[in-house]
């Protein structure tokens, strides 16, 4: 098997050199090792049929026993490498006492191959082996995750990269995956329960007496008095950034802690592509390299015209691959930093493998705003939610009115009014010196072929209670919601995210591509996994060109646990039209 | 022949029934997503110790739930024992089933017994609960129940509690109850109108969210015949204890 699969005992022996997450060393996949000669991209396709066992493996940390669930051993599983066009043969083993399954994220392919327990297939029984057979129609970076329960918060998870088949438009000496993930000692479902039993349980950033006074002093006694008046009546706290933080969470990159930071080796004068790819199961990153411009070039697996940015944010499900060029011997640190500020993944690109990185200054925790509470109000705002001519383009930037209907007791407030935030740069990025890659800077490289104007709209509010930790779509639980949503196969339609909640929401679409329309006219960029960021007002284009049942969700994966989910079912019935 | 026959039979049979055993029928394909599971608490937020001489005694307040986000069963308990063997005691138990109307309160209904004894007096009374729970404007912690027994017994009961925070882990809970009736009950000791009135400030320190030590002080002033009970059994209408507890949830 010529694929980037290794066995436990190839990398161990390397592995031992480091000092590490503690015993995590075990569970480390070879291709994170910094002294791994082989270039990746290098490796030639072949046909063979790869085999995945996922089992539940046990490590200690400091004499703490863990355990993580493992693919062949190890977290992250294997990188998968494939060449456009090529059929993948991928037979999953379940080594687990319950059943469990894989999603290729982003990956276009047959629907029973989609790998969604209770969607796409049954599941992959205890003991039971699955044999997973498509044909790769694109290519990029992307990644497989578990889609059962907590299995992907626990670890399951790894990067696919597809090479193109025509030779590569971007050109690089060296290529990493650079995958970041959250770890918790603390097993998901407590996870889950601690949150259902006090929301705001992990927030150990809340405002005190102190920062009170010091706002004082600092805004004035009026002022503070009437932020805390808002938000006091609102019952909202404008610090709930993240709902799991660094309180409990470690977080990964390629499966290392920052203590053992990750380590890409180059030569000078190389150019370097790194792709990133956003596995964590609950937190958004920011990533920098300081003293390098990183150029963006793809994203969720499709190539964009390059952007250069210094930093950029990455959510659940999302990819992005970026070129560096480093030009002197330093150590450059890659600084993921989480959004809410409590911790940070860590690694480096270096001559040599570093054992001490630099740490970039920490920022302080971001609040939330009026813009993220949809409160911020501006005169003119549209105030006929769904009344627009559909025809209409709906990328403006105008303010649009929340309607009537507030969805519930599943649904906390609604925001006055919701507007498209694609050029913000989004919470604790806002006032940044550096330039932060924003949706709108996502152009497509070459015009994709249906430009056809969408002949219909779905509005779908993203909804959720911060009290009692619940989240919904449209104020119901999956459970709750009746019917899957109908696409019409061949259809072009529109999707308008509506976020009612004050937290951003990675919303992901199995099976079909979403073009973003982030004003770029032609060359929207098309992407599986798109943020709406709190109060925002947000729509992608979709041609249903894949029959059979999809997941539609958020990507934070308690959120859909928890309800933020939907099926989509493309079908040929003209006559079943939901709107 | 006949075995070629026999055997294609034995053929066709076995590939029929294993493609009936292997094909799952969608209805038996699990939920997606665990939106479904019910959760639980028992929360602790008052188990306290009031250091008062011969008055000196336990309080505590107690409530739990079990259910779904929407639907919910809670257990409640409020209540004090003295210590000291000569005093009274006084307690609640509240059932009751609490449906979501609002993003923020829960609506209850159900049955609440009380008890008291100790002191030469030993009554119990049986009310329903008509009850309003929830998260109040600027964040309170707000119980509102109204209780209704035999022979037109009515009283009332409204509590709230709020935290400041000094720093992410010690922190102030304001805490504000007061009970009404619409009769006077020898039996209880209480009289109609308002009966009381609890103000407390303690302050805890979460070693972990689940389990935070606290000292306070609370002021209790009694009112009407209340008030007149007391004083007959030589109390004060009016005062300051010290407190000293745990509040901690599961």
């Amino acid at each position: 098997m010529k694929r980037q699969l290794f066995t436990r005992r190839q990398f161990i022996g390397d592995m031992q050199k480091l000092s590490l997450f503690g015993g995590m060393v075990f569970l480390l996949p070879r291709y994170v090792l910094a002294n791994n000669k082989k270039n990746t991209h290098q490796t030639k396709p072949s046909n063979d049929p790869i085999d995945l066992t996922i089992a539940r493996t046990s490590f200690t940390i400091d004499g703490r026993p863990a355990t993580a669930v493992t693919v062949n051993g190890t977290v992250p599983g294997p990188v998968l490498r494939f060449r456009e066009g090529e059929e993948a043969v991928i037979r999953v083993t379940n080594k687990l006492s319950e059943p469990t399954s894989i999603h290729w994220h982003g990956i276009l392919l047959p629907q029973e191959m989609d790998g969604v327990p209770g969607v796409s297939f049954f599941g992959i029984k205890p003991g039971e082996t699955f044999t997973y057979r498509f044909t790769f129609k694109q290519s990029g970076t992307y990644w497989y995750h578990s889609h059962s329960g907590g299995q992907e918060l626990e670890g399951l998870y790894g990067a696919i990269i597809v090479d193109p088949v025509k030779p590569d438009t971007i050109t690089y000496d060296r290529e990493y995956v650079v995958l970041l993930s959250d770890y918790s000692f603390m097993d998901p479902m407590t996870m889950i329960t601690k949150l259902k039993k006090q929301s705001s349980y992990f927030n150990y950033q809340k405002r005190t007496m102190s920062d009170f006074f010091s706002d004082v002093k600092n805004d004035g006694f009026a002022s503070t008095f009437s932020d805390r008046n808002m938000w006091g009546k609102m019952r909202m706290d404008p610090t709930d950034i993240s709902d799991i933080t660094g309180a409990t969470y470690t977080y990964l990159m390629n499966g290392l802690s920052p203590d053992t930071n990750w380590t890409g080796v180059f030569k000078k004068g190389e150019r370097i592509r790194l792709r990133f790819i956003g596995a964590a199961a609950m937190t958004i990153f920011d990533i920098r390299i300081p003293g390098l411009k990183m150029n963006v070039v793809q994203a969720d697996g499709q190539n964009i015209q390059p952007v250069e940015v210094e930093e950029f944010r990455i959510a659940p499900g999302e990819t992005y691959d970026i070129i560096v060029e480093p030009q002197n011997e330093n150590a450059y640190t890659i600084f993921a930093e989480t959004m809410d500020r409590s911790g940070y993944a860590l690694g480096a690109l270096a001559l040599k493998v570093e054992s001490k990185i630099n740490i970039p200054e920490r920022r302080t925790r971001p609040t939330r705003s009026m813009d993220d509470m949809g409160m911020a109000m501006t005169m003119g705002a549209d105030t006929m939610p769904g009344m627009k001519m559909e025809k209409e383009v709906s990328n403006n930037n105008k303010p649009v009115k929340h309607g009537p209907d507030h969805h519930g007791p599943g649904n906390s407030a609604v925001p006055v009014e919701t507007k498209n935030r694609l050029s913000e740069p989004g919470t604790g990025l806002e006032n940044s010196s550096r330039k932060v890659l924003v949706y709108s800077d996502l152009k497509a490289i070459k015009a994709f072929e249906d430009q056809r104007i969408p002949s219909r709209e779905i509005e779908m509010h993203l909804t959720g209670n911060m009290e009692r930790y619940m989240w919904s779509i449209d104020g119901k639980t999956y459970s709750e919601s009746s019917d899957p949503i109908a696409f019409h196969f061949g259809e072009r339609l529109r999707i308008t995210f509506i976020n009612d909640t004050m937290m951003e929401h990675p919303m992901h679409l199995h099976g079909m591509w979403m073009y973003l329309e982030n004003g770029a006219g032609a060359y929207l960029p098309r992407k599986h996994t798109v943020i709406v960021k709190p109060a925002e007002r947000l729509s992608v284009m979709v041609t249903a060109d894949a029959m059979g049942d999809w997941a539609f969700h958020c990507h934070m994966l308690i959120h859909m646990e928890l309800g933020m989910f939907r099926v989509v079912r493309v079908s040929d019935k003209k006559s079943e039209v939901k709107i | 022949m006949k075995k070629n026959i026999i055997f294609s039979f034995i053929f066709v049979f076995s590939t029929f029934t294993q493609s009936i055993c292997r094909a799952e029928s969608k209805a038996d394909w699990p939920n997606p997503v665990m939106d479904q599971e019910h959760f639980g608490l028992l929360l602790f937020d008052l188990l306290e110790y009031k250091p008062n001489g011969d008055k000196s005694g336990v309080d505590w307040d107690i409530v739990g739930w079990r259910g779904s986000d929407k639907n919910r069963i809670w257990v409640k308990s409020e209540g004090s024992a003295p210590t000291v063997s000569a005093r009274s005691g006084e307690a609640d138990l509240q059932v009751l089933y609490g449906n979501l109307i609002s993003a923020y309160f829960d609506a209850q209904l159900g049955a609440r017994v009380e008890q008291t004894w100790g002191n030469k007096k030993n009554a119990s009374r049986v009310s329903a609960v008509l009850g309003l729970q929830g998260l109040s404007l600027y964040i309170f912690e707000f119980e509102s129940a109204l209780f209704i027994g035999n022979a037109g017994y009515i009283a009332g009961r409204i509590s709230a509690n709020k935290d400041f925070r000094f720093t992410q882990k010690a922190i102030v809970q304001f805490r504000f109850e007061t009970n009404a009736a619409g009769q006077r009950s020898e039996e209880f000791e209480t009289g109609s109108g308002i009966n009381d009135l609890v103000l407390g400030l303690r302050l805890r320190y979460e070693f972990k969210r689940e389990f935070a030590p606290y000292i306070g002080v609370a002021w209790t002033e009694l009112y009407g015949d209340t008030a007149n009970y007391r004083t007959l059994s030589g109390d004060k209408i009016s005062e300051w204890n010290f407190v000293t507890g745990l509040r901690m949830w599961f």
